[in-house]
């Protein structure tokens, strides 16, 4: 009776109904006449098309309709049971057909499958390999565009990559780095059709046996290049020229070529803007691997003595640099064989550089106090050339050896105008620098969790620097009538080392490595100073000359190891080093051989998820260098001399670390504390007689010197407003002791305190802001104390107007505290606008440089002999038009 | 029945977790759970390395067909929520005549646009079932393998069991709050603390877009 019921119901409503449509309904049962639950009817064509499919209902029962016409195929299946299936054929529409089935049980029984599937991903180890056609989807035009399309990998708009929240450390081609973190011309510019695979490489080690063995947590990118590839030519230019200004142009230009086996990458760039170009490339010329397995000698570099004073406020290069720049760089690397790679990388800076500035000196110790005044106005010329070779060469796969070259060569040619109170100087000098450095490793991962590694290293480099003024102004230290003085001067520093490493991780993950190794440094120190009547010498003066070679062989051997305890980690570190010290200073020597030990320990401490602490303590013995050790003294500046303590010392100090954060970076609330405290039992201080027209200066050991040093960061994110407020503090306090004429030892306390805080918008909208204050504190205790405050505080705007079209301004302002002259506050603006014509294609920016043209910026300083101020001459305002083009 | 997936989040982070897909035929519904560990946990987590990822919690879909219920849990930073909704019709385009064969089960492919994204799906007739991974429903068989079209997210059978064992399906909705889903868009997309980059020092040029929003349901039926 229900089942008629129920059909006469449809049946009505059907009839109601102005479609026309057929309608099948029926019921799916079991053998056992009990209804099928969630069974599904199928509905087909004569083309086995599916038209219409349901499910059946809780008493297994179903309906559909269609609207079309012909011969069907109706299925019903459930699991469990044999599908079943009938033929209907629908004559005309308006039709109700009633089709029931009856299923019967599978005789299989039903086992669990197990599926084999292909991952369109794939994994090997720590990488995670992304087929590039599979992600493509035809719009790409350059790589940036087609990681875009690789959901792990995150690139902001600048072009930064990110995986996480952690930058990529490098993009590689075929695993041949270029651009280390510059990696963005490359992403930028590179056409996406060569490349075949998107490697996203974990764990990322510099030296690939060293992978899973050293503790590495950075991220690297590897673009794989397809096999047929044919090369071409791409890159992009950047060209600007100013209005409202003199002639100021920016032109930059990188063209590139990547093929399986060589690989071209050429970078020019021509600025008169204050943009310092070798920046872009300085990662390649000197590459920084801090503390990594295989650096032996990358700590060792010559220092030069003398300077002509081209100190430049601490403010934005591009406002301070006058410079007129030129460079050129090419580098290439050629695939030999499988096995054998080549690179070189060559570069041609040259730079004009001007400086001016006017300072006031109130000197002031003891009885003697004068004022000196200086108006300095100098030009550096400036030409470098730098060649660098590297081989890489897979013995096997376990083992490389790689050999890399360098070669510097730098001229400095410059001069100066100097009015010194009464008297007008000129000073010249001539400097070069001169590198030559080569270095072997060979790695072998001699088991799996081992690697055993061999580094050798020589460097050979020389400053000559030659300086003469036309004046004479040391009436008072020398008795000849001299009118000129020159100083000639050479340091040369040799070095070679050799160094055995050996790193073994364990199996709990516990890393212990062993250093051994044995590292020569002889330094040269020629320096001779002449006073000279016209071009008549007349004396070099006594004391005044070196002539000195020191030579530091270390044999040493360090052992550090690393353990984990649940919420521990703790490192011990020891150093055993055996020194053979030798001095020559004209025809005396000396020599010694000292032994000592720098322990190290560590202890980092997760308290709990959001709180962690690292700390570290050591007790470190420094040999004291060349610098320190030179008896002559040495021309170091117009008016001033110095020298060393002519015997040799090992200084001893204590450090002790500790780092504390609260919170998780993303979190609403982070804070972070660093505390460093450091303690010299000894250390080098200074005796100097300082007078109106000179001062000397002579390295003394004093006992006890106290640093301590606490920065604390602060950052809370308030959502209702959508900002996040920072606040910074930071404290460093030194007391040490010197003599300055003749003094006792007297105490000079140094404090530095600093505090600010920022507020950064977090808008959705096209509109956002960062505000922010620092003061700084500073203060000077000798007899006397004098401290002053300075402030800065800048506001920034950002205006997106579209994802084409942005704008973001750049104010400051400087205030000087205790400057007695009205000028003591400076404001700076900055504008750039940015039109994107075609992404990653061709772009316009305008920017404007110093808008409200502050020609002049003065500084105010003290130190513990004296208070000066000084006043630089800063790049005027500009506008530039730019235009950067893909090609 | 039970029935696994692997499950690939490609996102920021990419991380890959277990499926399961637990099936009453009989009162017609259906619960898929996620698990809770990553089975790829892809980058280690350093001391102050910038990471937001949330702890994981257990997530699942209690789909009912009788009620035309769907219940999920999710966290949210730190709230854990039960959010409702009726079961999203899906409107499936059926392309019979692209077939793809997984290890042994003969596939056909679907599209559809669900909530602001496009999924390519692979069903088999061999299981005849409206359910799949998580909210996905409705084609002629079982859901094989589906993902997305940027490939953000992906879920596909690695097994397929039999089991008479009764599904304790979860009864949490006391526990946590309970949102329904226009409340739950407005928590996950409107409130999130989503711009770090708020905290980064003066001069590192931050050119932000306007955050988009980046879970599986980006767009929602009320709001096209």
């Amino acid at each position: 009776m229900g089942r008629i019921n129920y059909f006469l119901a449809l049946f009505l409503i059907f009839n109601f109904s102005i479609y026309s449509q057929t309608k099948i309904l029926g019921q799916v049962r079991s053998e056992l006449n009990e209804g099928i639950i969630s069974s599904s009817v199928l509905l087909k064509d004569g083309n086995n098309k599916i038209i219409f499919y349901t499910f059946t209902g809780n008493t297994g029962k179903y309906s559909l309709t269609t609207d079309k016409l012909g011969s069907f195929v109706l299925t019903a299946s459930a699991v469990g049971f044999e599908p079943k299936t009938i033929e209907i054929i629908i004559e005309k529409i308006n039709e109700l057909k009633t089709i029931d089935f009856i299923l019967s049980p599978k005789v299989i029984a039903l086992k669990e499958v197990i599926l084999e599937t292909k991952r369109p991903i794939t994994f090997k180890n720590d990488t995670i390999i992304f087929n590039a056609d599979s992600f493509k989807q035809g719009n790409e035009q350059t790589v940036e565009d087609l990681l875009k399309k690789i959901p792990g990998i995150n690139i902001d708009a600048n072009g930064t990559i990110k995986i996480g929240n952690q930058e990529v450390e490098k993009v590689m081609i075929d695993g041949d780095d270029m651009f280390e973190k510059g990696y963005k011309i490359l992403t930028k510019n590179m056409p996406v059709n060569p490349i075949e695979n998107v490697e996203l490489l974990q764990n990322y080690s510099n030296n690939k046996h060293l992978k899973g063995i050293e503790n590495s947590n950075k991220v690297a990118l590897n673009l794989t290049l397809k096999e047929d590839y044919k090369r071409a030519w791409f890159g992009n230019t950047t060209l600007a020229y100013g209005f409202l200004s003199e002639n100021r142009y920016d032109i930059k230009a990188s063209l590139m070529n990547f093929g399986k086996k060589y690989k071209y990458y050429f970078l020019t760039n021509l600025n008169n803007v204050g943009y310092d170009a070798t920046g872009d490339i300085n990662h390649l010329i000197r590459p920084y691997r801090f503390d990594e397995p295989g650096s032996i000698g990358d700590n060792q570099s010559v220092r030069t003595l003398l300077g002509l004073g081209y100190d430049t406020p601490n403010l934005k290069q591009r406002r301070v640099n006058l410079n007129n720049a030129e460079m050129l760089s090419l580098n290439s690397i050629f695939t030999l064989s499988d096995k054998i790679k080549f690179k070189t990388l060559g570069f041609l800076n040259t730079d004009e550089v001007d400086f001016f500035r006017k300072s006031l000196q109130s000197f002031s110790v003891g009885n003697t106090s004068f004022r000196n005044t200086e108006d300095f106005v100098g030009r550096k010329i400036q030409l470098t050339g730098f060649g660098k070779v590297d081989l890489n060469y897979d013995i096997s796969k376990t083992k490389t050896f790689e050999y890399s070259g360098k070669f510097n060569k730098t001229n400095d040619k410059s001069r100066s105008n100097l009015s010194f109170n009464n008297d007008l100087l000129n000073e010249r000098l001539n400097a070069n620098n001169q590198l030559f450095d080569q270095k072997v490793v060979f790695t072998n991962r001699f088991e799996n969790n081992k690697v055993f590694l061999i580094s050798g290293r020589y460097i050979n480099e020389k400053t000559p620097q030659s300086y003469s003024v036309n004046q004479f102004i040391f009436n008072e230290l020398f008795i000849e009538n001299a009118n000129n003085t020159k100083q000639f001067s050479e340091n040369k520093m040799q070095f070679a080392g050799v160094e055995v490493h050996l790193l073994d991780k364990k199996k709990n993950g516990d890393l212990l490595e062993i250093k051994m190794g044995n590292q020569l440094r002889i330094d040269d120190l020629n320096t001779r100073f002449e006073l000279l009547e016209n071009e008549i010498n007349l004396a070099f003066p006594n004391g005044y000359q070196n002539n000195l070679t020191y030579a530091s062989n270390d044999l040493y051997v360090s052992a550090k190891y690393r353990f984990k305890l649940k919420n521990f980690t703790l490192f011990t570190q020891s150093d055993f080093h055996q020194l053979f010290n030798e001095l020559k200073n004209f025809q005396a020597k000396v020599s010694q051989n000292p032994f000592f030990v720098v322990p190290k320990i560590g202890l980092d401490w997760k308290i709990s998820q959001k709180n962690k602490m690292t700390s570290s303590y050591s007790y470190n013995t420094t040999n004291s260098g060349i610098l320190d050790v030179y008896s002559g003294f040495v021309q170091t500046g117009f008016r001033s001399f110095s020298k060393g303590l002519e015997e040799f010392n090992q200084l001893n100090a204590s450090s002790a670390v500790l780092n504390y954060t609260y919170g998780n970076w993303g979190d609403k609330f982070f804070a972070n504390t660093f505390i460093l405290y450091s303690k010299n039992n000894d250390f080098f201080s200074s005796s100097s007689l300082i007078a109106q027209n000179f001062s000397q200066t002579e390295k003394i050991i004093v006992k006890d010197r106290e640093f301590l040093s606490v920065s604390s960061e602060l950052d809370y994110y308030v959502k209702k407003v959508k900002n996040n407020f920072k606040a910074k503090f930071g404290l460093s306090e030194i007391n040490f002791k010197n003599i300055v004429n003749n003094s006792e030892l007297r105490e000079v306390k140094n404090l530095n305190v600093d505090y600010g805080f920022e507020v950064r918008s977090g808008f959705k909208g096209f509109f956002n802001y960062h505000i922010g204050s620092k003061w700084t504190y500073n203060q000077v205790k000798t007899s006397v104390q004098n401290g002053f405050t300075n402030n800065m505080t800048f506001l920034d705007f950002s205006f997106m107007i579209n994802n084409k079209f942005n704008i973001q301004a750049q104010t400051e302002r400087y205030f000087f505290g205790d400057l007695d002259n009205k000028k003591s506050q400076y404001y700076f603006l900055d504008v750039e606008a940015r039109y994107v014509v075609k992404e990653n294609k061709l772009t316009f920016m305008l920017s404007g440089n110093n808008l409200f043209n502050t020609e002049t910026f003065r500084n105010y300083n003290i130190s513990d002999i004296s208070i000066s101020q000084t006043e630089y001459k800063l790049m005027p305002r500009y506008v530039l038009l730019k235009m950067e083009y893909r090609f | 029945m039970k029935i696994n997936y692997i499950i690939k989040y490609n996102t920021e982070i990419y991380n890959e977790k277990n499926g399961i897909l637990l099936l009453d035929g009989k009162s017609q519904k259906s619960l898929f759970l996620i698990s809770t560990t990553n089975l790829k946990n892809q980058l280690p987590k350093e001391e102050n390395q910038i990471n937001v990822i949330q702890s994981e919690i257990e997530r699942y879909v209690i789909t009912d067909f009788v009620l035309d219920s769907l219940f999920f849990k999710e966290k949210i930073n730190s709230d854990v929520l039960i959010v409702s909704e009726n079961i999203p019709k899906i409107k499936w385009a059926l392309n019979q005549k692209i077939t793809k064969e997984i290890d042994q089960f003969l596939c056909y492919k679907a599209t559809a646009n669900f909530r602001g994204r496009n999924y390519t799906a692979w069903y088999s007739l061999d299981f005849p079932l409206q359910y799949g991974p998580w909210k996905f429903n409705g084609l002629p068989g079982l859901i094989m393998e589906i993902y997305d079209e940027t490939n953000r997210y992906y879920w596909g059978v690695t097994s397929i069991g039999f089991t008479d064992q009764k599904i304790d399906f979860p009864q949490e909705n006391n526990l946590y709050k309970k949102i329904d889903i226009k409340e739950y868009v407005d928590f996950r997309y409107e409130k999130i603390m989503d711009n770090i980059d708020i905290r980064l020092p003066r001069g590192t040029q931050t050119q932000t877009t306007k955050p988009s929003r980046n879970g599986i349901e980006i767009k929602f039926e009320w709001e096209e």
